[in-house]
């Protein structure tokens, strides 16, 4: 479990490292916005860790822990694509932009906790 | 243009890819896949850029058969920085308003039925005053000491002191005994 847990967030950390450095590199090119937008999809792999530790938290035995971190990882992302929604259905092209950006990172997540569970 | 606008407009074009997409929309009228094809982001991204662009006016939309085109405003693009520059701030006409509504009141409360009242002792009071009572000099006309006196004795019988204090406040300007307004 714990080798897991170091993998997993190992993986998150060089994850958000790089798209911090991608953001960091769009803002001295001159796109700022776009360099936001990349900042907010780099917090999510913090959540992440979070969900991580907080489902590691509240169960006793590994079966437990990989189905309550699967449910919030699926019930939280839900929102942002809600939001998504929302912001589609209203042509919010800035928020648009800012929930693809998060949903792009939770897609690689996911993939990356269905390989290690 | 407003200031307002100005600098959001110029706040829009501090970005590489809105330059890139107005580079583009120079050439013609584009649609957002186009732009994206071309710029090489994606098009959410592109419609992002080109709603912030469109929220100052620098780009306008049109809807064609199947897809929103893209324009270029020349409007926005044919004012030169220069006439930006030479628009008379908001700020300062509302500076200027406020300045005018003090001046009034100061006016009021020193002058009664034409009469002043009292010499400020305040000298940015007292330079409202002198400007108000030196609009009885016709301007560029030669006054003598004494029809200056007569005029201003018409405002105060303190004369002397007016003449002096319109003289260093550099209202009126005198010059071999003779006096004109500045």
């Amino acid at each position: 479990m714990n080798e897991l847990e170091k993998d997993f967030f190992a993986f998150l950390d060089m994850r958000k490292q790089q798209t911090l450095e991608e953001a960091s590199a769009l803002a001295s090119d001159g796109r700022r916005d776009e360099s936001n937008v990349l900042k907010a999809k780099a917090n999510i792999y913090d959540i992440f860790k979070a969900l991580w530790s907080a489902s590691k938290k509240t169960t006793k035995d590994t079966e437990s822990f990989k189905e309550t971190l699967l449910k919030k990882a699926t019930v939280i992302p839900a929102q942002w694509e809600a939001s998504l929604a929302a912001a589609k259905k209203n042509a919010d092209a800035g928020k648009i932009l800012i929930e693809e950006a998060k949903l792009s990172a939770v897609s690689e997540i996911m993939e990356k906790l269905h390989e290690l569970l | 243009m407003t200031e307002q606008s100005a600098i959001a407009l110029f706040k829009c074009l501090a970005d590489k890819s809105r330059i890139q997409i107005l580079k583009s929309l120079v050439t013609e009228d584009m649609y957002v896949e186009r732009l994206a094809e071309r710029i090489g982001i994606t098009p959410a991204t592109v419609s992002f850029h080109l709603k912030k662009l469109e929220d100052v006016g620098a780009v306008k939309s049109q809807r064609d058969q199947y897809y929103t085109m893209y324009s270029i405003n020349p409007e926005i693009f044919n004012v030169t920085i220069l006439d930006i520059l030479k628009e008379e701030s908001e700020e300062l006409a509302l500076q200027k308003e406020r300045d005018e509504i003090y001046r009034k009141k100061v006016i009021d409360s020193f002058f009664r039925y034409g009469k002043l009242k009292s010499i400020p002792s305040q000298r940015k009071k007292e330079r409202i005053v002198l400007e108000e009572i030196a609009k009885a000099f016709e301007p560029g006309r030669e006054y003598t000491e004494k029809e200056i006196n007569l005029l201003i004795a018409d405002f105060h019988d303190d004369f002397c002191t007016i003449r002096r204090d319109m003289i260093s406040e550099g209202i009126l300007t005198r010059d071999k005994m003779m006096y004109r307004k500045l």
